[in-house]
């Protein structure tokens, strides 16, 4: 891929993911600075960059958060290179103050800032819509309908950013960024790397009096994207131009409609696909409305598209009817699909759905119970399940887990259970300090460590200036490792053919250094010391800090089996078990497994000996000893 | 509308729904599928959805070897599923003639360990597919992989089992060069031999029914 992603082929076909369509397209616009911090749906893009940057002979990193990588790709556009930042949708929330602002300032050199939308939530904790982020700061945005197009759009958009002078905005969706579908190259660009600051205090600092200066800079540079949106090539009319029927569509839905339509063998609808969303074509919107008797509009999450047009049709005197969400066609919630858009197309223009296979099938036609759920849990082996044994066990049910984003949310999973709160990056922290302060329970926040650096560090300081009265456990697994193991500042990466080399930092000097008091670092598969530091914690008057510390075990496992090293699993001794299944009730590493005896015997369990890590834990569990080392 | 796999042109769409759960190889077979394609000059798209697959979950990708580009659909021509009872989990997006391919090897999942949830009986299950579709294989991929050397190599049976249907319209040599060209340098034979087990299954099985229903 990483060979692939580079070619210098002009015209070759790639398969490429729509996240390794995006970074071609930046390649083939010769991005000179890439930043990121990862976050699903976005992570293949730095992921990506991460391999090839070297080769490409540009610079990219992981930043600390999506902020700091915003800021970053902004200052190096002021010296008029051409930089991308990527990031999920919620992570723009993070980047908002900076965003917001530098919209006024504008950029010099091309920027493209990538927001990886989620609608249904797969791998979030909300389903917001960044088009509201493009309204309301007013860059310019483009929404890409399949790889192929993403690859175009991010070329383009440096172009476009260059020609405003300010930044544009990359909306993608899920079904985008994980689409893996057939890129045609252009030629690739060799990247400018340095320019040059030419100091322009009116237009880039932003104190009061410039600010209103370039507050009515952007009204005219939102005028002039206007026009760009009226004759851009990718906003376009399909089908028949007579048609009484129009579908104003855009992103990802474009697919379902334009399949929709084929479908259900509609010949007299047109479809306005819109790509540049941002600034509303109102002239290219208005031509389409007129004549037309029926407006659809198809787009997943909030009624974006659907105000615009109807405030176009105000604008224009025309009242054809509207169908989308106000009239309750189309959903404001999770994703669409072809299936949910080919229906409502159908109700609404009254065409006939084929009725052939209508008949949906169930599992209860089959079988007596329900296909088993299989949530995510933590891994055989993860430290992060031995710190939550060890706390939970130290402070009892009735304690408050104020918790995180990462691996470690899943500790949300029975048996364990110890995420009572979870809100954003860094949220366990400052939460934990109003737990605290507003109830006479026992508080532990917990925080992985790319967490940690990413928000958890200003409220770890705000904790110990404003005095709280909590524990922060932050579980150390020397990696980002629910978006695919990126390194972070708590890391050294060493140089090589691929990456970057970056320096790591230490968490607890880091801790420290802010000034506080209790300080503990452990290793978690060390029950006792483990054990102590929580009990010691919660005793101590204050704010207290436990760095439980032991990489991720997917992490630790791939390096055994690339040294070769034998994982010596566990097994249970069957004499020896009482089956009282506490391993199982309050540890439940998924490697144990039950089967079922005769009515009236308890049921036996087993360790899967192909999942079993060999960490060992699970002994710690047992108060009957029968777990044992299969090579002992 | 011509969503029925019996009419199906070469012009049409064919929609392969893989699935399976974390770590069993189902992108990689996805992949190579698409990689394949993309060599045999047919348009392709593939869509996943694997959130948190490496912890157990399960992994889903749709596969559309044609024109259309949707990445979410229904209509399922071909269902490969790594797992049985997650045939039973899209039973809800199959229709009749849709063509079933499923491995036998349980995965039993946490939340059943737990006693949270139960595993289905897979053989009644089965047997009651077999009644109400006319194109159900089920495969021991396990025994088969393990025969071609490594049980890691179930997926590879099962990708072997997908080529071997009248349907599936790339050429077997394509698939097997990119095969050999998408696995780790030194498992290519074993591979290789993986999918060869898995389309002779169904060549066979195939046989068994002739001879049945002759």
């Amino acid at each position: 891929m990483v060979k692939e992603i580079l070619t210098k082929e002009k015209g070759k076909k790639l398969l490429l993911l729509g996240n390794e369509a995006i970074v071609r397209g930046a390649l083939e616009a010769g991005v000179a600075l890439a930043t990121t911090y990862p976050g699903t749906p976005s992570s293949e893009i730095g992921d990506t960059f991460f391999k090839i940057s070297k080769r490409a002979g540009m610079y990219f990193e992981y930043s600390v958060n999506e902020k700091v990588a915003l800021e970053i790709a902004a200052g190096a556009s002021h010296c008029g290179v051409r930089t991308m930042v990527s990031m999920k949708h919620v992570g723009l929330n993070v980047a908002a103050d900076a965003f917001m602002t530098l919209i006024y300032t504008g950029t010099r050199g091309g920027m493209l800032i990538v927001s990886a939308d989620d609608p249904r939530a797969h791998s979030s904790q909300n389903e917001q819509d960044n088009r509201f982020y493009a309204k309301m700061s007013g860059a310019p945005m483009l929404e890409p309908s399949t790889p192929a197009e993403a690859k175009e759009m991010t070329r383009l958009g440096f172009e476009i950013s260059e020609e405003l002078q300010v930044p544009i905005l990359l909306r993608t969706t899920t079904r985008l960024n994980h689409t893996t579908g057939v890129v045609t190259t252009s030629q690739l660009k060799k990247p400018k790397t340095k320019g040059y600051f030419e100091k322009d205090p009116a237009r880039f600092v932003m104190v009061p009096a410039n600010a209103r200066g370039r507050h009515k800079v952007l009204l005219e540079v939102i005028k002039k994207a206007k026009r760009m949106s009226e004759s851009s090539q990718f906003n376009r009319i399909e089908g028949n131009e007579s048609s009484e029927v129009g579908i104003i569509t855009s992103g990802i839905s474009y697919t379902y409609v334009k399949e929709a339509v084929k479908q259900l063998d509609l010949k007299n609808v047109k479809i306005l696909k819109l790509g540049m969303t941002n600034p509303i074509p109102e002239k290219l919107v208005a031509s389409f409305l007129k004549g037309l008797k029926t407006v659809i509009v198809v787009e997943e999450l909030e009624p974006y598209l659907e105000e615009a047009v109807k405030n176009v049709a105000f604008d224009f005197g025309l009242s054809p009817t509207f169908f989308g969400k106000e009239t309750g066609h189309f959903p404001r919630l999770y994703e669409y699909s072809l299936p949910l858009v080919r229906k409502a197309i159908a109700d609404i223009t009254g065409a006939e759905e084929s009725t052939e296979n209508e008949e949906v099938m169930s599992w209860k036609e089959v079988s007596d119970v329900a296909p088993p759920p299989r949530p995510p849990v933590l891994c055989p082996g993860c430290p992060h399940r031995v710190s939550y044994y060890i706390a939970k066990k130290v402070a009892g049910k009735g304690a408050v887990y104020s918790n995180d984003i990462g691996c470690y949310t899943l500790g949300v999973q029975p048996p364990l259970k110890t995420v009572d709160a979870i809100l954003c990056m860094g949220a366990s922290v400052g939460m934990g300090g109003g737990f605290a302060k507003a109830s006479d329970q026992k508080v532990i926040a917990f925080i992985g460590d790319s967490t940690f650096f990413a928000s958890g560090v200003p409220a770890l300081i705000n904790a110990v200036h404003n005095k709280h009265n909590f524990v922060l456990a932050i579980l150390d697994n020397s990696t980002t490792a629910m978006t695919g193991h990126q390194p972070h500042p708590g890391i050294e990466v060493k140089e090589n053919e691929s990456r970057y080399a970056a320096k790591s930092m230490s968490i607890e000097n880091l801790v420290k250094g802010c000034g506080v008091e209790f300080v503990r670092t452990v290793d978690p598969f060390d029950f006792g010391e483990t054990e102590k530091a929580f009990k010691e914690a919660l005793e101590f008057e204050g704010f207290a800090v436990i760095i439980a510390k032991s990489p991720c075990a997917i992490l630790a496992d791939r390096e055994k089996r690339r040294a070769g090293i034998k994982i010596e699993t566990y097994y249970i001794d069957q004499e020896v078990c009482r089956r009282c299944r506490l391993c199982i009730s309050t540890f439940g590493c998924p490697a144990f497994y039950i089967v079922k005896t005769q009515e009236g015997k308890k049921d036996q369990v087993f360790i899967n000996e192909n999942l079993c890590d060999g960490c060992g834990a699970c002994v710690n569990i047992c108060p009957f000893d029968a777990i044992k080392r299969r090579d002992e | 509308m011509k969503w029925n796999l019996e009419n199906l042109s070469e012009n049409d769409t064919l929609n392969i729904l893989i699935v399976g759960v974390g770590g069993q190889g189902s992108l990689l077979i996805s992949r190579i599928i698409g990689k394949a394609a993309l060599s045999a000059g047919k348009k392709v798209t593939i869509s996943e959805i694997h959130g948190m697959a490496q912890r157990g979950g399960v992994v889903e990708t749709l596969v559309r070897l044609g024109e259309d580009e949707s990445p979410v659909t229904n209509d399922i021509h071909i269902l490969l599923s790594l797992e049985p009872a997650e045939v039973l989990r899209n039973l809800h997006r199959l229709r009749q003639d849709t063509v079933i391919i499923t491995s036998e090897n349980e995965i039993v999942p946490f939340t059943v360990s737990l006693g949270v949830a139960d595993y289905p009986d897979i053989s009644s299950s089965f047997s009651k597919l077999r009644e109400k579709f006319s194109n159900f294989i089920s495969v021991d991929a396990l025994k088969l992989a393990k025969e071609a050397g490594n049980p890691i190599t179930s997926n590879v049976v099962l990708l072997g089992c997908l080529s071997a249907l009248k349907v599936f319209p790339l050429q077997v040599e394509v698939l097997e060069e990119t095969l050999k060209n998408s696995v780790p340098s030194g498992t290519e034979e074993l591979n290789l031999r993986a999918f060869k087990l898995g389309r002779e299954y169904i060549f066979s099985a195939k046989k068994k029914k002739e001879s049945l229903n002759g």
